[in-house]
């Protein structure tokens, strides 16, 4: 059905809650999805892929009871579904060790600290949804006015160049 | 100095010329500064020599048992001052020289001095150590003296932390309260009193529904009612259930579901805001007493209460573990809490570090208090991949560690510290180790009834 996710995963309610709330403005052109577990956002996957819409953002702790986001991360960039899903990793507890694997195997676009500002935040993901749809191939100009300006311009400019 | 070489001495002038000497248990043979002109071969039994400091503390230099020499130094120097007292431990034959003997013409005093001079060396090597010995442990003292400091300075820091924040977590609880009433005033003022209920439950509760349960009732929502995905989602997490739908049955329904939600987050704000102050007053309160710890003084001290200190003080690092307390009606026993504190976070530590770096799938720490004869017995078991072997022995050693990574900052001197704290309260720590399973188990005994 063509819509873009932006899936939210974080064990502990009270901040999955205000990771969500602070991606509010995504509603108007995507679906903001919460997830308390890896396992979880496993079966969404499958849900996702299932119904023809696309991943477009992926924002994730790292440190969680059960499959640690790193470790999720690492399986989404292996899986052929979602080669161009953007991956954030936000986190305030991972180790050094942590960090190298998630660049290196994960493949993550962003790294974020918490506490994170909303600012952050959203600018992350419009910046990276922005690409996302770009790459894609999807009509970007029903939704041109929610997505980043400088990403677009640039796509744009080295089109035409 | 080696065996055959004591038995030459043996042959040549002990047999020939010493008179034997016994002594009792506990027997003073020497005392420091004593003169002493007598060469001493322990036949049967053991000594021990030792000196006292001002305060009266016993530092052992050494022990001579059977075919050990004694008072080479005070027989060969020139002042003949034994250097330290010199006790029986064990009832004690001794062959004795004296010096006279070995000054009478005839002797060949030469040949003599020529054979003791080994055993007069090994005088020195046995000094050497004992300096060696004594700078360490002054070192050790030092480095410990001052962490103690550290650890009291904090002690103090913590406690003023504690009071400010206090205060501050105050204002931020009766502040909540405050509002929630004023929100209520103001919806009723404002007819909006049928609204009321979601607030109460957001208030009560809180979000209280898993995101699985949030989506698919959302669906239903979405299905049954045609609202806009957000505002279906919303009244999901706001935790409308089927049978409330018929609540939201106006003509703009997407108004409707907005004052449904717009109550029930301002109560889950409110709830959510309390629930933080608490948290912040529970953790004030560890670190309150984690400062007022380091006082040190022994009190009645329940250990099941100051193992579930060290969980929480450990959180953090037990977040992606399972950990099973077994809490067994011990007695309160007279101990510095503090000190059960360190030991506690040593272990559990150490525990947890293991189940992470190697990995451990469902890693798991199971604690355990009950009585066994007449001690306290605490076990601490984690379901990792086990301590070496090769290591088990020396675990206890200083600047033994198995951590990696760099992320261990300390000395690996955790489980002496842990040693030393155990055996200062006359207990017993022990560890069993298998693949799949280490146990570390302390006994403590609870004392003269």
């Amino acid at each position: 059905m063509d819509r873009l996710y932006i899936l939210c995963l974080e064990d502990q309610r009270e901040v999955l809650n205000a990771i969500a709330e602070d991606l509010a403005e995504f509603d108007e052109i995507g679906i903001v999805e919460e997830c308390e577990s890896a396992e979880e956002a496993a079966a969404l996957l499958d849900a996702i892929d299932s119904r023809g819409d696309y991943l477009a953002v992926v924002v994730s702790d790292h440190v969680m009871p059960g499959q640690t986001g790193v470790d999720f991360l690492t399986e989404l960039k292996a899986d052929g579904r979602f080669p161009l899903t953007r991956k954030i990793l936000l986190t305030g507890l991972a180790t050094h060790q942590d960090t190298i694997r998630a660049i290196n195997q994960a493949a993550i676009d962003r790294y974020l600290e918490k506490p994170w500002t909303k600012a952050q935040l959203t600018q992350a993901v419009r910046e990276l949804l922005t690409a996302f749809v770009l790459e894609s191939g999807i009509d970007y100009e029903p939704i041109a006015g929610r997505l980043d300006q400088q990403v677009l311009f640039d796509h744009l400019r080295h089109r035409a160049g | 100095m080696t065996t055959d070489h004591i038995q030459i001495i043996k042959a040549k002038y002990f047999d020939p010329l010493a008179r034997q000497q016994e002594l009792a248990a506990s027997a003073v043979l020497l005392t420091p500064g004593q003169d002493n002109r007598r060469l001493f071969l322990v036949v049967e039994g053991l000594l021990t020599g030792y000196l006292e400091d001002s305060d009266g503390d016993r530092f052992d230099i050494f022990t001579a048992g059977p075919d050990n020499l004694v008072g080479v130094y005070s027989f060969f120097s020139p002042t003949h001052q034994s250097y330290s007292t010199v006790v029986a431990t064990e009832p004690t034959v001794l062959a004795v020289i004296d010096e006279e003997q070995v000054h009478q013409p005839g002797f060949d005093y030469p040949a003599f001095a020529a054979d003791m001079l080994p055993a007069i060396v090994n005088e020195i090597y046995i000094r050497q150590l004992l300096a060696y010995r004594i700078h360490h442990e002054r070192q050790e003292t030092v480095r410990r003296l001052v962490q103690v400091e550290k650890m009291a300075s904090l002690g103090q820091m913590a406690a003023g932390l504690a009071h400010e924040l206090n205060n501050a977590i105050g204002v931020i609880r009766r502040n909540a309260e405050t509002l929630a009433d004023r929100l209520r005033a103001q919806a009723a003022a404002l007819g909006q009193g049928k609204w009321l209920p979601w607030f109460e439950r957001g208030l009560s509760q809180g979000q209280a529904l898993s995101s699985e349960e949030v989506r698919s009732r959302r669906q239903t929502i979405e299905d049954s009612l045609g609202l806009t995905h957000r505002t279906a989602k919303k009244l999901a997490k706001a935790g409308l259930s089927p049978a409330d739908l018929s609540d939201v049955r106006g003509a703009d329904k997407e108004a409707e579901a907005a004052a449904i939600v717009e109550q029930f987050e301002a109560g889950v704000g409110l709830h959510d805001l309390t629930l933080a102050a608490q948290h912040a007053e529970s953790v004030v309160r560890s670190v309150r007493e984690l400062g007022a710890q380091y006082r040190r003084e022994p009190l009645p001290t329940d250990l099941n209460r100051t193992l579930r200190e060290a969980l929480a003080l450990l959180k953090k690092n037990l977040k992606t573990i399972e950990v099973q307390i077994d809490a067994g009606d011990i007695p309160e026993l007279v101990v510095s809490p503090s000190d059960w504190l360190q030991v506690w976070i040593n272990l559990i530590k150490n525990a947890a570090e293991a189940l992470i770096s190697a990995q451990t799938p469902k890693p798991r720490i199971r604690i355990s208090t009950d009585l066994d004869g007449h001690a306290v017995r605490v076990r601490i078991a984690d379901n990792g991949p086990g301590i070496p072997p090769e290591l088990a022995e020396r675990i206890f050693q200083p600047h033994v560690t198995t951590k990696r990574d760099g992320l261990d900052f300390g000395l690996g001197l955790g489980l002496t510290i842990v040693e030393r704290i155990v055996q200062s309260y006359q207990g017993k720590l022990s560890v069993s180790s298998k693949p799949g399973e280490t146990i570390f188990t302390l006994h403590l005994p609870i004392g003269p009834a």
